[in-house]
């Protein structure tokens, strides 16, 4: 545990999906100031989408995020369905919840043991591990097995894993 | 034999193919990790010294002065430059705000104003020499493969 007097400073955060950097100033042991930033760049997707087809809307705006490309697909889809008063069978939730949760499982496996795991057990990547470490070994191999699993049922639902076309 | 030293880099996209780039590791790390040594990666390791790279991989289109001179300095160390899907090949569609009309123009100029975006938004080849291209949003997998085990000999 860190005491006393200290600045920290983080151009660019690792392990994380997107860009951020964060500056922290410690003073007898207490945060003094603390700022974390974005350093994305706009793309301007709200000004973008107007005035385009609704029916290529979903598509343009699964853009915004490549690792939950899917939950953007879905959202933006479910508010065009309520505009339009389109009910949807039985099959086609099914389809899609399936599809949700194929993200929630790669993405989940990705954010555990692509970027939290090799923090918690003292190792500067997943790469890194060990594979003669029996425990590190399975870990590795497990994240491996998590993230695919995921990603196949996100396929099998919706055609592909990342920027799927939802059922219809 | 000497490891394949490898770079993955983003610029302004949404990191697609940083994720098809992960999801592609499920299968193949066994296979590469004794050919290849993924030396920066900023969503895989801790940040490193870019340098003397074999093949750097850069995704997204070029947004602030900032982000051309760290791409410059991405190719001043590399051997092989790739550019990856569609925004670091054709700027799109992270530049859509280049097509826009003079009014929404306006509307957002404050934006970039108060963040040193630059004037437009620009694929890399508009600042570095690429080498090679890997398309499609997200990038091909077959096509990421492919110009890997061109240099994996």
């Amino acid at each position: 545990m860190h005491q006393g007097n200290f600045d920290l400073s983080l151009d660019e955060i690792t392990k994380i999906e997107g860009h951020a950097s964060l500056t922290l100033k410690v003073r007898g042991g207490k945060i003094k100031d603390l700022q974390f930033k974005i350093a994305e760049f706009k793309r301007f997707y709200t000004q973008a989408v107007r005035g385009k087809g609704i029916s290529a809307v979903p598509q343009l705006v699964a853009r915004i995020c490549g690792t939950c490309s899917n939950a953007h697909i879905l959202c933006s889809t479910e508010a065009i369905e309520k505009a339009l008063n389109i009910k949807n069978t039985p099959q086609t939730m099914l389809l899609r919840k399936l599809l949700y949760n194929g993200l929630i499982i790669r993405d989940h496996g990705l954010h555990l043991y692509v970027f939290s795991l090799p923090d918690v057990i003292n190792k500067e990547s997943l790469l890194s591990f060990n594979e003669n470490d029996p425990i590190q070994h399975e870990l590795l191999h497990d994240a491996f097995a998590v993230k695919e699993a995921g990603g196949r049922l996100s396929t099998w639902a919706g055609g592909r894993s990342v920027y799927q076309t939802p059922s219809k | 034999m000497q490891k394949l030293r490898v770079g993955w880099f983003s610029f302004t996209c949404c990191e697609d193919s940083t994720i098809i780039f992960t999801e592609i590791l499920n299968t193949y790390w066994d296979k590469w990790k004794e050919k290849i040594d993924f030396v920066n990666a900023r969503v895989l390791r801790e940040e490193r010294p870019i340098e003397n790279l074999d093949i750097s991989f850069v995704e997204g289109a070029i947004s602030s002065k900032n982000q051309e001179e760290k791409l410059k300095k991405i190719r001043e160390n590399s051997k092989i430059l790739v550019a990856v899907g569609s925004c670091a090949n054709t700027a799109m569609p992270s530049g859509w705000r280049n097509t826009f009309d003079q009014k929404t123009k306006e509307e957002i100029k404050f934006i970039l104003e108060r963040f040193s975006h630059l004037e437009k938004v620009e694929p890399l080849a508009k600042f570095v020499k690429v080498d090679d291209k890997v398309l499609g949003c997200p990038m091909k997998e077959e096509d990421f493969l492919n110009v890997l085990n061109k240099y994996l000999t």
